[in-house]
């Protein structure tokens, strides 16, 4: 896989240059225990540029207002920036139009927006939910408790040995008392990108609501949520480069048109009586309260760092390095990688268990070496139940990573079998 | 750095023999006829430790069984717990302190996360005895500590 190696490191090659893209995040070169951090753990949260953090100082030095209030300067561009952040996101996922592009927290609070705005107002006793074994607990927990209160049935699709989504039963599963189908488009454990395609014909067949869990797939690979064919998709902006506490739901409009308000309040309003309110245009309708403005203006940016990079060369720099890391962990004797073992198939997420050494000791010993990698259930219990696992080691890749930080994570996965006794 | 790798080396070592000594001594172990049993987890990576207590009339602690799973630092500092409260009060068992357990395992912890490995035994015990009845300390205050 030398290839490979040299592929990544050639900045004249259609490849993303990682070298620029390094000196954009100066975190990166932060030093742990004498050696630079490598940061592999982009699958629960990413670095940010300085471009991200640079947006959101400036909204603080120059222009901090509330929005939708001020006839002033201040708040005008603040609300200028805010609201051009959701026209960032409809162009950067494809949406019909920016008013389809709500901003929430996080992945969690948009299908949580789904399932109690939707799914109180449209699922009824005898109908039937689907989700997925492999689900974050994001994507089940809130369907859980909608099918509990409406007494509704939630059936999951099951996964295969290769770790993919099982769809040879999904004429079974989902059917006509199907009302909704919640997936996610990559597993965060697995790294499997999902047959998208196949489960939302058949959703459509039945006439059930489509909803992507795209915390893993939007920061990763072009999303074009008209072509994906859902109703609602959902992701976070800490994952992509943006900052925390926000997120975003897209939906389809005529669905959010017909759809109750989730938290209401202030700024989600029209008209308030005392007797009965009526709702503001979308997406303000879903947006209750002063929402994360700085967050807000930050994910404009993080969007427009990636879209200057070009989504297609995000995805193939980690199909290069992922193929590089698969290859080179093969190596490693007494390590199980789970998931698929086709770089084309899956993200840059790869999860393992070496021996039996605890994923929570193993992450301590590579924490020494400055590497930083997720141990533990992932927030998918259910998941790695199935795994015959009672946690993964999980490196997730991103944009900054290079094919030297693999070989590091293999040279200290190797002296791990050392330190732990396994050779 | 070849000293600093010796030296983690040589510390998780230690952890590691006393997490084996654990497993030793708890493989098929059963408290008889215990008083307090209770179970708890650590939320952010899902390991649990399940503690069954067994205490005479003087409430000293007879005997201490441990099943459930943990990782090596987890199984390690229960290992250190049940050697400083087996044949003692009950009471003894509020001077036991986290930041001493992990003072026996010889190694310097500074992430929130593997403080809760290292407490989870104790918080076990700590709020077991508490449900029951018992008067000691709240262990959930520590989880707080780390954040001064
Ligand atoms: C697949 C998936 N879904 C949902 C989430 C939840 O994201 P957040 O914590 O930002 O709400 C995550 C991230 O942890 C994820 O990986």
């Amino acid at each position: 896989m030398i290839d490979t190696r040299d592929k990544i490191l050639d900045t004249n090659s259609e490849s993303l240059d990682v070298a620029a893209i390094r000196r954009d995040f100066p975190i990166l070169d932060e030093v742990e225990n004498g050696q630079k951090v490598a940061y592999l753990d982009n699958g629960a949260s990413s670095q940010r540029p300085e471009q991200v953090i640079n947006a959101m100082l400036e909204y603080y030095h120059k222009y901090n207002a509330n929005i939708h209030r001020g006839v002033y300067r201040w708040s005008e561009e603040a609300t200028r920036g805010y609201e051009g952040a959701h026209r960032k996101v409809a162009r950067f996922i494809n949406a019909y139009s920016p008013r389809e592009v709500i901003f929430t927290r996080n992945t969690t609070e948009s299908l949580n927006l789904v399932a109690y705005a939707w799914g109180r107002a449209n699922v009824r006793e005898g109908d039937e939910i689907v989700s997925t074994v492999i689900e974050h607990h994001s994507n089940l927990v809130p369907w859980q408790i909608l099918a509990a209160e409406k007494k509704a049935t939630l059936r999951y699709i099951p996964m295969t040995k290769t770790g993919q989504l099982d769809i040879s039963d999904l004429n079974t599963i989902v059917n006509e008392k199907t009302k909704l189908v919640a997936f996610t488009h990559m597993s965060n454990v697995l790294g499997a990108i999902s047959p998208v395609d196949a489960i939302v014909k058949r959703a459509k067949e039945v006439g059930a609501v489509v909803v992507i869990d795209g915390a893993q797939s939007a920061p990763h690979m072009p999303v074009d949520v008209q072509a994906l064919g859902c109703d609602f998709y959902a992701f976070s902006g800490h994952k992509m480069l943006g900052p925390t506490g926000i997120g975003v739901l897209w939906g389809r409009r005529a669905i959010l048109e017909e759809m109750p308000p989730f938290i209401t309040g202030g700024d989600m309003i029209r008209d308030v009586t005392l007797a009965r309110s009526t709702w503001n245009d979308l997406p303000w309708k879903f947006e209750g309260g002063t929402p994360s403005i700085a967050e807000g203006i930050g994910l404009g940016a993080a969007v427009d760092y990636l879209s200057k990079l070009g989504m297609d060369k995000v995805r193939q720099h980690e199909i290069e390095l992922t193929a590089y890391a698969l290859e080179q962990m093969a190596g490693i004797p007494d390590l199980t990688i789970y998931g698929p073992t086709d770089p084309a198939t899956r993200g840059g997420i790869i999860s393992f268990n070496l021996g039996d050494v605890h994923p929570h000791d193993l992450a301590t010993m590579l924490d020494r070496e400055a590497i930083a990698v997720r141990a533990g259930h992932h927030c998918c219990q259910p998941l790695i139940e199935l795994l015959e696992a009672t946690a993964t080691t999980r490196a997730s890749f991103y944009i900054y990573n290079t094919p030297e930080e693999v070989d590091r994570l293999v040279a200290a996965l190797h002296k791990a079998r050392k330190v732990f006794h396994l050779d | 750095m070849p000293g600093e790798t010796v030296r983690d080396d040589l510390e998780m070592e230690y952890v590691l023999e006393l997490a084996a000594a654990f497993d030793k001594q708890m493989r098929g172990h059963v408290v008889q006829n215990p008083d307090i049993t209770f179970e708890d987890s650590n939320p952010l990576c899902g390991d649990k430790f399940k503690v069954s207590l067994k205490l005479n009339e003087d409430g000293e602690i007879e005997d201490v069984g441990f099943t459930g799973r943990g990782c090596a630092i987890s199984r390690a500092s229960a290992m250190v717990l049940i050697d400083e409260i087996q044949g003692h009060s009950y009471k003894d068992v509020d001077e036991v302190t986290r930041d001493m357990l992990i003072d026996e395992l010889g190694i310097e912890i500074n992430s929130a996360v593997r403080l809760k490995c290292a407490g989870l035994a104790l918080r076990t015990v700590k709020t077991g005895l508490q449900k029951s009845g018992y008067k000691v300390t709240n262990a959930e205050e520590e989880d707080w500590a780390e954040t001064d």
